[in-house]
């Protein structure tokens, strides 16, 4: 007969056996937790400017209580001491003899293991951080907000210390003594990660049209807590230090990890019961699972180094034959010598060196020949709803992006969340396009494989909701029609550039609009503002991809604001702090732009227009061909000559040309210091084939 | 009445225990004996549910032990190097036993220690290997289990202590049923105190006999006969299992009750005839050398 309360004298007697836990976890968060306060109060108290005094604290308060890094750190820590210092009997036969003998039930032994796991982390984390408010409170500097906060904090770290301990207990139970066990814990926790590490090393590294947006879903963490933390920690941040609501926030993660816990709770129970005792001082508990988990670690590390070695052999197929092979053999000694424990043991099992070398090889030759076609992508018509066609190429570089929060983003981003081309032969055309030239590309598109490369990233939307993303090239030379047919689609249009959504209106009255091809920079008048932007759409949607190929811009129109965050009368003005964004867009003039040509006429801007002789001081031309010293050329008639033949720089980053710009030569053309009130120069390139013989000359 | 039916168990492929079945009876004191890696912790471990069998069970009371609390409640098992908690003292053993079996003896445990000399509040990592181990047998009798089962727990205690244990068994015997259960790789350890033995090797049982019984049903004999036709008639009316002969003095090991073999001798010529008593020792000597084995090197090296 057993006692009917053994459940909490058990209880008792298990604390009492983890006395050295306890401590050290109660030490730890009286450290982090009110000490760590006190010392950065006595220290704003010393250091701080009063006026702002009150707010650091709050926020001194917030990065203890709240967003405490090293919480984050001790609570992985504190999990993994508890998970392996809870079942450590099992790696003692002397131990598991007496425990295992007793009447206790394996359920009540494992409940009051985990409970008192539980308990050592939760109370006393709980205790400092009341100590920590009520300290706050003393200052005055706690406010129910950051309260509550750190209250959700506490909660969102005792399940993830919940997570990271149901890992640890599961590497417990799979192993048999304590230095295998650490390093199973930290195989299970880090594994994930790991491999979708180098599942993405592997994309990057073998597919000409990987793109870090197929990251996605794929690259999301599902089953490691310290993953999931890590994104979580970051949201939360970032809300907290906004003071933004983190409910969803919470949720998400608090919903992810708890199921986790259940999951991995069940598991490692499971386990436990499966146990058999005498695997006590073993490497690994189960006999089965050795080989599976072998298998699982010595197939990522013989991948790795093999991008190790292909890479240090400048991507020789030896050189990742050589890594696999070393990999393999370094990895299989390795896990040999431990699961046998014994050095010698070391080349036994060969069996499992040629399976490891199989599976490795043929994951390697999935990547490497690319068996799977996943560089010639092209979507099933009937299974693709929409798409987005991020071209770089003519203006994209050099466009800028805001989101409705006013941050800056990529034209990636901005066209990804926006674009929605809906002309299906159109998306397929392209990827078909492209699938046909990848051959001519090396991985990493450069200038050099093809100097009429247009580069584009491609989001495939599919009737599954799946988003299938690619990085693009084609011959633009070979492909006008297609990219005609791309500028001709309305929907791309008004998402290439951020001219046409509400982002780029909410400010319109705000703006400043210069127009400038370098030689010359004029400013235009507030009230023509509206005038000239919807010239400009008009212009831009007419615009075709030949108006653009092969042409310089004549020029480009600048358009900037300075938007308080915090502002009100619509950003305009300021109420206090300096958060602020600076907008700025550019967007080029073609001669083709007639009715933006017609408003800025009306200014008394030609667009073309350009410094005369008399006012440029000199022009000095680089020779990068033959690398001489640089021509500095003072002859007014060379000047001239000069001066009709080049284009500046900027005009070509706005066009699609090739031919009628080189690179070969830079001219810098100085303009005397009396035209615009300082020495102020051009720089500029010689159209193609034109090159002054007197340069050469010189 | 505990049961051991069919068990097998391997370590990595090497057999520990191989098909042994053994019943043990309540009330008696039985004797495990065997040579090291013979199997008997292995047993005793499997018989404490500590160890699942690969094959077979173990019903105490009917009840199979693995995983079973209510079975596990039957015994209290010391096992061949017990553990205490660390820097735990007898009362803090005492306060963790108690707990888990209900009828713990608390005012007998006390009496105990002070009987055998040790010190309830003195750490137990500081007592002396037999101090540990006395200290675990009075927890272990004191637990009030109907079987308490040991393994190598009277090794080096000394004569003086075991003595005192023997009794303390036999009162519990007597008292409550106590069915004490101890394995042992030396035979003499086991001679005065079990009823009933059962000897392993190689994993498995070799022979499994009430002492009593064994000492009964196998006798020596000396006698000189005064011609070869009488040792004819003598050898024929007996199961003899051994003869060793010194000149015209035969020693007989045979297997029959004292009855019989007085009654044959008496209708025989002998120069000399005597029934000697035999060591426990020389009694299983005796029954495994019949199995074919030499148990000297078994047991006894």
């Amino acid at each position: 007969m057993t006692s009917k309360n053994s459940f909490l004298v058990n209880l008792k007697q298990n604390a009492v056996r983890r006395t050295w836990s306890i401590l050290l976890f109660a030490i730890m968060f009286f450290f982090l937790l009110p000490v760590i306060l006190m010392l950065n109060f006595s220290s704003l108290i010393k250091y701080a400017d009063g006026q702002q005094l009150s707010v650091q604290m709050l926020n001194s308060f917030k990065d203890v209580a709240v967003l405490n890094p090293f919480i984050m750190v001790v609570t992985v820590i504190f999990a993994v001491i508890a998970a392996i210092h809870g079942f450590s009997y099992l790696y003692s036969r002397k131990k598991t003899d007496m425990y295992l003998s007793v009447p206790v039930s394996i359920e009540k032994r494992f409940a009051v293991i985990f409970i008192n796991s539980i308990l050592m982390y939760v109370v006393p984390y709980f205790i400092f951080l009341v100590i920590t408010i009520i300290i706050a409170g003393t200052y005055g500097v706690s406010d129910a907000y950051t309260i509550k906060m750190a209250f959700v904090s506490f909660g969102v770290n005792t399940l993830f210390y919940l997570a990271v301990y149901a890992v640890t207990v599961i590497a417990v139970m799979l192993t048999g003594n304590l230095p295998v066990s650490v390093l199973g814990a930290a195989t299970l926790l880090c594994y994930e990660n790991g491999v979708k590490m180098l599942l993405l090393s592997m994309f990057s590294n073998y597919f000409k049209t990987y793109t870090q947006y197929s990251d996605g879903e794929f690259f999301k963490t599902w089953f490691s807590p310290v993953g999931i933390f890590f994104l979580f920690q970051g949201d939360f941040s970032s809300a907290i230090r906004e003071s933004q609501s983190v409910l969803p926030i919470v949720q998400k993660a608090a919903l992810h990890l708890a199921v986790l816990i259940i999951a991995y709770i069940v598991i490692a129970f499971l386990l436990y019961k499966a146990r058999p005792s005498e695997s006590c001082g073993k490497s690994m508990s189960f006999k089965k699972s050795k080989k599976v988990i072998k298998r699982f670690i010595m197939v990522p590390v013989a991948l790795v180094f093999l991008l190790f070695f292909e890479s240090a052999s400048g991507g020789s197929l030896g050189g990742a034959v050589f890594g696999l092979v070393a990999g393999i053999l370094l990895c299989h000694c390795v896990m040999q010598a431990i699961y046998e424990q014994d050095l010698k043991a070391a080349f036994k099992d060969k069996r499992s060196i040629i399976y490891t070398a199989v599976i490795a090889g043929f994951i390697f030759a999935l990547f490497k020949f690319d068996i799977t076609g996943y560089d010639k992508y092209v979507p099933d018509e009937n299974k693709l709803v929409s798409g987005t066609i991020s071209l770089d190429t003519p203006f994209g570089n050099r466009a800028s992006f805001y989101d409705d929060e006013y941050n800056n983003v990529t034209g990636d981003h901005y066209r990804f969340s926006k674009m929605n081309v809906t002309d299906k032969s159109l998306l397929c055309d392209i990827a078909y396009t492209a699938s046909q030239e990848i051959d001519n590309y090396s991985k990493g598109y450069s200038y050099n494989d093809n100097p009429y490369t247009i580069t584009a990233t491609m989001k495939y939307t599919l009737s599954n909701g799946k988003d299938v993303y690619r990085n693009i090239y084609f011959n633009y030379k070979e492909n006008e029609e297609l990219l005609n047919r791309i500028f001709n689609d309305v929907n791309f249009k008004e998402n290439y550039i951020q001219l046409f959504d509400s982002v780029f209106a909410k400010y319109e009255s705000l703006y400043k609009i210069r127009y400038s091809n370098d030689f010359i920079t004029e400013s235009l008048e507030e009230n023509i503002n509206s005038e000239l932007i919807n010239a400009y759409k008009k212009d831009f949607i007419n615009m075709s991809f030949s108006d653009v190929d092969n042409t310089l811009a004549s020029g480009y129109l600048e358009v900037f604001a300075i938007v308080y965050n915090d502002s009100v009368n619509g950003g305009s003005q300021n109420t206090g702090s300096n958060d602020t964004t600076n907008v700025y867009y550019e967007f080029p003039v073609f001669d083709s732009f007639e009715n933006t040509k017609a408003v800025l006429a009306k200014q008394g801007i030609d667009i073309n227009a350009k410094v005369g002789k008399e006012d440029i001081l000199s022009i000095t031309v680089y020779n990068y061909i033959d690398d001489t010293e640089p021509v500095e050329i003072t002859d007014t008639d060379q000047m001239e000559e000069i001066l009709d033949n080049v284009y500046a720089r900027s005009q070509a980053y706005f066009s699609a040309v090739d031919s009628t710009v080189s690179n070969d030569y830079d001219v810098d053309i100085l303009i005397k210091p009396e035209k615009y009130n300082g020495y102020y120069a051009v720089n500029c390139g010689f159209k193609n084939g034109y090159v002054p013989d007197f340069t050469k000359q010189n | 009445m505990i049961e051991l039916i069919g068990l097998n168990k391997s370590f990595d492929g090497i057999k520990a225990v191989d098909n042994i079945s053994v019943t043990i009876k309540e009330g008696s004191v039985f004797g495990l004996i065997g040579t090291n890696g013979a199997g008997k912790s292995t047993v005793m471990r499997i018989m404490t549910g500590i160890l699942k069998p690969d094959s077979g069970k173990v019903l105490i009371d009917g009840e199979n032990v693995y995983n079973n609390v209510s079975a596990k409640s039957k015994f209290f098992f010391i096992s061949d190097d017990q553990y205490f908690f660390a820097t735990a003292n007898a009362k803090d053993m005492e306060r963790y036993y108690s707990k888990l079996y209900a009828g713990f003896d608390k005012g007998a445990f006390y009496e105990y220690l002070i009987r055998f000399g040790l010190d309830a509040e003195r750490k137990i990592n500081t007592f002396s290997k037999g101090m540990k181990r006395q200290l675990i047998l009075l927890l272990g009798i004191c637990a009030n289990t109907k079987y308490l089962i040991c393994d190598e727990t009277f090794d080096g205690l000394d004569p003086v202590i075991r003595q005192s244990i023997k009794s303390i068994f036999a009162s519990e015997i007597e008292k409550r049923q106590l069915t004490p259960i101890i394995a042992s790789h030396n035979l003499r350890e086991l001679e005065d105190i079990c009823d009933h033995v059962g000897l392993l090797h190689k994993g498995g049982v070799l022979l499994s006999r009430d002492i009593e019984e064994m000492k009964c049903s196998i006798l020596k004999i000396q006698c000189v006969f005064k011609n070869e036709k009488e040792r004819e008639k003598a050898e024929s009316g007996m199961n003899v299992l051994k003869d060793d002969v010194r000149g015209s003095l035969h020693t007989y090991t045979v297997r029959e009750t004292q009855e019989n073999v007085e009654r044959l001798f008496a209708s025989l010529e002998t120069v000399f005839f005597e029934v000697l008593p035999l060591s426990l020792e020389e009694i299983f000597i005796s029954e495994t050398e019949v199995a074919g084995y030499d148990i000297k090197k078994l047991i006894f090296g």
